[in-house]
């Protein structure tokens, strides 16, 4: 593994809330890595802390959520340790995010050019007002937005919820961002208009070498774009692989269940009850004594409940949390 | 085949938008546009299709929560439009209708008691001890503690919400409910729970389904036959398992294609993308309506809307079908 080109490289980070009901851990120790160029996958369902996971990565964790261990060490620079100031030259310059709701995240009262344009004209103080718009131009021409310069005057509210994503993208990728987090960026989209932006991704990766951290519960997404997934649940990552392993191997009983619950297409035999997984989501105030998933799982075993298992290596660079394995 | 049930004859609903104070010029908004079929007693009928493109709101003047431009619609033979108020009341324990959004359908300030019993006390179908032993059963059948009573819906997750609200549609032993997209807000190990639910309710009360969603995963699991619309219109409709397997219209083809796929060998595959966007329901193309994105588009599509065809099980609206 010495020839990989990492980027970004998480060490056990952990990010709480201190609320008045008590200590939420809604990222509670996770590791992982992204190297140049590659496409990683952090999937989980709603509330199993992957969007606070990539707000800690910018430091866009607001109170009363803190940072409370761990390093975000990217570029060889310890994130955690940055102040505003020095954040605010990463954000969106080298590190940049897009959001679910591309509804939202645009200013309406600013034309997309305008607001795309801002981002260099922050970032980088010798450029002019003229030359940014035609760097906005030709990013909106790589991001597939149709008559560029036209749009380049269009307010938010005359395009529709695909371009509006495409302009987020614009906007992130417009200072050359070495990496990108994607939380969500297709779950707002219709699946015709999806496909095009899983695209897109998939094109720009490709072409500029950007690194993307993909967030999403939708796991035909992560198979189709990733190239190594991560899975989340109540804050801990349960198991992690390279794509076409984490798919034709599933180990922990958590990542099984997920493949297992979404309907398969080629379901020639008679229709047949959907596989599910009782229970819910556990509080994360009050989360079950030794593994976390345990009151949902059909293998748990008595060390279960005693004892968190620790994360193991499976072979193969799969490692996974679950007693079955030690 | 079973008896139809539901007959939606040629319905339209147009809804007008106001052009502002200074351009007082109206448009109007082709939300759904011609659409005609049956609904056969005891089967799931999927309605599938992009936002936007009027499903939502053939399902609710299926069940007339909203009065139609033009057209008919048949329940158990009868036309619901021509019932007077009291009439259609009575008709209403039939119909029933469960929501997408499971936060915003139940009133946060009402118990989940209440929000069952309501329907009950409504028609008249138990009082006093009756109706609360008829809420705690309910509340057994769909999987939620009866102890949960008093509880808000506050109290609740998303998919135990859904819970409370498919309890609160099957309270009047209704024959026919309207999903609309009833498990596209929900996780997806909470999805197979709901979907599974469904499908035993359906065994158990006899039930028809309208389930109106965007996902196709789920519709080819839980639909017996499938309305694909664009736009207001149906493009084509038949037997899931034919529609999937042989898609005729280019827009299923497209639709069927572009949902990713949990399973990264299939990343390779020559994968259709459809381009564009939707075209504004108001400024409708001319010609057939999905040919400004339709890659197979050729001068007649420009010019002529196509009309429905093919044999009865299996129809399709399309100048050029792929098969």
């Amino acid at each position: 593994m010495e020839n990989r080109d990492e980027l970004l490289r998480i060490k056990n980070l952990k990010t709480y809330f201190y609320t008045d009901k008590g200590i939420v851990p809604a990222v509670d120790g996770i590791s992982l890595s992204v190297d140049k160029g590659q496409i990683i996958g952090i999937v989980g369902e709603s509330g199993c802390g992957k969007s606070i996971t990539s707000l800690s990565i910018l430091k866009l964790v607001s109170e009363p959520g803190k940072i409370v261990e761990g390093e975000i060490i990217f570029q060889g620079e310890n994130l955690v340790d940055k102040s505003i100031n020095e954040m605010h030259k990463i954000r969106g310059n080298s590190i940049s995010m897009i959001f679910q709701e591309p509804m939202t995240s645009l200013n309406p009262v600013y034309t997309i050019g305008k607001q795309v344009a801002e981002a260099i004209l922050i970032h980088k103080k010798d450029i002019t007002k003229a030359e940014a718009k035609k760097k906005v131009i030709e990013m909106f021409t790589l991001v597939g937005i149709p008559e560029p310069e036209k749009r380049f005057n269009a307010y938010p509210h005359q395009l529709s919820g695909g371009l509006r994503q495409r302009v987020m993208i614009a906007m992130a990728l417009i200072c050359r961002s070495k990496l990108l987090i994607a939380d969500e960026p297709t779950t707002a989209l219709d699946v015709t208009i999806e496909a095009q932006i899983l695209d897109l991704m998939k094109k720009l990766r490709d072409d500029t070498g950007t690194s993307i951290i993909m967030i999403t519960h939708n796991l035909g997404v992560v198979a189709e774009l990733c190239d190594y997934a991560y899975v989340m649940y109540a804050g801990k990552i349960m198991e992690h692989a390279e794509i076409f392993e984490l798919f034709k191997n599933p180990m922990h009983p958590y990542t099984i269940g997920l493949l297992k619950s979404i309907p398969q297409r080629n379901e020639n035999i008679e229709r047949k009850r959907l596989y599910s997984i009782k229970g819910m989501v556990p509080n994360l105030l009050a989360l079950p004594k030794g593994c976390r998933f345990r009151p949902r799982c059909d293998d748990a075993m008595e060390i279960c409940s005693e004892k968190e298992p620790e994360i193991i290596d499976a072979g193969n660079g799969h490692e996974v949390r679950c007693w079955k394995y030690l | 085949m079973n008896n139809v049930l539901v007959k939606a004859v040629k319905v339209k609903k147009y809804f007008s938008v106001d052009g502002g104070v200074i351009n007082k010029k109206s448009a109007k908004v082709h939300a759904v546009d011609d659409v005609s079929f049956d609904i056969y007693e005891r089967e799931t009928l999927a309605l599938v299709g992009e936002s936007g493109c009027g499903k939502s709101t053939l399902g609710r003047a299926l069940i007339r929560l909203i009065d139609i431009t033009e057209g008919e619609v048949f329940f158990d033979n009868q036309n619901i439009f021509d019932l007077k108020e009291n009439e259609m009341r009575k008709l209403r324990r039939q119909i029933q209708i469960i929501f997408q959004d499971p936060y915003a359908s139940l009133n946060p300030r009402m118990t989940v008691k209440d929000i069952i019993m309501e329907p009950i006390l409504t028609h008249k179908i138990f009082k006093g001890k009756d109706a609360e032993d008829r809420v705690k059963e309910l509340l057994e059948l769909v999987g939620l503690r009866p102890s949960f009573m008093s509880r808000y819906p506050h109290m609740f997750s998303g998919g135990q919400r859904q819970r409370i609200g498919i309890a609160r549609a099957i309270a009047l032993n209704p024959k026919f409910i309207v999903c609309d997209e009833p498990v596209s807000a929900l996780d997806v190990s909470i999805q197979s729970q709901i979907v599974n639910l469904l499908e035993d309710l359906q065994e158990k009360n006899d039930l028809t389904y309208l389930f109106i969603s965007h996902d196709l995963n789920v519709v080819n699991h839980i639909s017996d036959r499938v309305c694909v619309m664009f736009l207001g219109k149906i493009m084509e409709m038949g037997p899931t398992k034919d529609v999937y397997k042989n898609p005729i219209h280019p827009y299923t083809k497209f639709l069927i294609e572009a949902a990713p796929i949990p399973d990264p060998n299939t990343r390779f595959r020559e994968k259709l993308i459809l381009q564009g966007d939707i075209p504004s329901p108001i400024n409708l193309p001319l010609g057939c309506r999905f040919h400004t994105r339709c890659p197979y588009a050729k001068d007649k599509c420009k010019r002529e809307e196509p009309e429905i065809n093919g044999n009865s099980d299996h129809t399709y609206a399309c100048h050029f079908p792929l098969q």
